[in-house]
């Protein structure tokens, strides 16, 4: 017999093959084994409520009921989580040092912040401070450097520039301390809120505003400072209260503080003789 | 030659949910996630249709099946590595029937498990052919259509399957043998 005839009767034979476990095997034989453990596993059927509640988890989601991320997926996101930590760690500490650095020198320079501070040799004694040109500055920003008058420069706040003795305002207030660098707009007012409101450190809450307000004239959050400064300004007696009322008046007639200016202005203008 | 129908998601879902259900566990897929891999095989049903070209949807729904099998049995591992699990569990699908006594449901229990460990040990191809014809019924044709292969190659596949599974049953109760 051909070969290609062979094959066919071999198929054909294979074709009328029955199910295991519809055939007769003898009793304890190989077969019979098989056969018992095939029919150990019947045939599935799912019962309409697995239907109906893979349907609705469908629907619902899109996705699968339990998150099971690829190994790669996964892999790829703990190197991810693992690179964020390192670079948050990292800046932190970057910036920790840097404080720390800017604190020791600051403090070299000016030990006793209630004795009179002298200007470096080389630097000319009480030069005016030149407004800080600011990018995108327009005539708002001009408007609030104008108005708003310096108290002594931060500590850190860059471009460094001679201290000057400062007037004392405030005779109450507690020591000036270092004050930390904070390079970003939300954590200089959070600070600067968190002095004046829980610390109850007015000045500490001026002098961080005051640095908000001529590094950030246009800021996001020049309401909320502004705001801030009235308050602290207040809470020290400091005179410039009105002058920061007035200012936030004027850039927001219909801010959300601009009760607590008014206030302010009203209680001036009643002190005043 | 005329162009097959097109069918809906819906259609789609209602017609072949019952036969994807029954591909997953012939392709090895344990019962306990045999809803959760019938949930993700739906899913990529319903990105993959506007490019499907509707010719053998039951191959094709098998072809995303055996993908989500292999998926999962890497997920599995990765995980077992992971927690150290051990992945021979216990199904909870597994309920006793009403009316058989308990000697019975556990020597069902029993065997079902030693024929899910004597699979377990067949290649991927010749275990989805056996269960697809001797437990779940479905005829050489349908089989070859599914897996997209000619009917001689199932048959084939299926010989070498028989052959493999007694050997697997002869070894199975040597070793019950010589405890």
């Amino acid at each position: 017999m051909s070969k290609p005839l062979q094959r066919l009767e071999r198929l054909e034979r294979l074709e009328r093959l029955e199910r295991l476990i519809d055939g007769a095997p003898v009793a304890g034989s190989l077969e019979a084994e098989g056969v018992a453990l095939l029919t150990a596993r019947a045939r599935h059927e799912s019962s309409p409520i697995q239907k109906a509640r893979v349907r609705a988890a469908l629907e619902a989601n899109g996705a699968p009921a339990t998150w099971r991320g690829r190994p790669a997926t996964l892999a790829l996101l703990f190197a991810a989580i693992l690179l964020v930590g390192a670079a948050i760690s990292r800046t932190s500490f970057a910036r920790q040092w840097v404080g720390a650095q800017v604190r020791r020198l600051v403090a070299w320079v000016a030990p006793q912040d209630d004795a009179p501070v002298t200007a470096p040799r080389a630097a000319p004694a009480n030069t005016p401070a030149k407004p800080v040109i600011v990018e995108n500055e327009n005539e708002n920003v001009q408007a609030v450097q104008a108005e708003i008058p310096a108290e002594a420069p931060l500590a850190a706040t860059p471009p460094r520039q001679p201290r000057v003795a400062a007037p004392h305002v405030d005779a109450r207030a507690p020591k000036r301390e270092a004050l930390p660098v904070i390079d970003d707009e939300p954590t200089l007012v959070a600070t600067a809120m968190r002095a004046l409101r829980r610390d109850h450190d007015p000045a500490g809450a001026a002098r961080l505003l005051d640095d908000y307000l001529r590094r950030w004239p246009n800021g996001a959050l020049i309401e909320e400072a502004l705001a801030l400064a009235i308050e602290a300004a207040n809470a020290r007696g400091d005179a410039r209260a009105r002058t920061f009322a007035t200012t936030y008046l004027r850039r927001f007639p219909a801010g959300r503080f601009g009760e607590a200016a008014r206030r302010t202005l009203a209680s001036a203008s009643a002190h005043t003789p | 030659m005329t162009a097959p129908a097109t069918a809906t998601f819906e259609e789609i879902y209602d017609a072949w949910f019952d036969d994807v259900s029954r591909w997953l566990l012939a392709l090895g897929a344990p019962a306990a996630d045999a809803e959760d891999l019938a949930q993700e095989v739906f899913l990529v049903v319903r990105r993959r249709l506007v490019d499907f070209d509707h010719r053998n949807v039951a191959g094709w729904l098998f072809r995303i099946a055996s993908r989500q099998v292999a998926a999962h049995r890497r997920r599995r591992w990765f995980k077992s590595v992971l927690s150290r699990r051990r992945d021979d569990e216990r199904e909870l699908t597994e309920l006793p029937h009403e009316g058989e006594s308990p000697a019975a449901v556990l020597e069902t229990k029993e065997r079902r498990r030693v024929l899910e460990q004597l699979l377990a040990r067949m290649s991927d191809k010749r275990r989805a052919t056996f269960v697809l014809f001797e437990v779940e019924g479905y005829s050489g044709e349908e089989i070859a259509r599914m897996q997209g292969i000619p009917v001689a190659t199932v048959w084939t596949r299926l010989h070498h399957a028989r052959k493999e599974f007694f050997a697997l049953v002869e070894d199975h109760r040597k070793r019950e043998g010589s405890r």
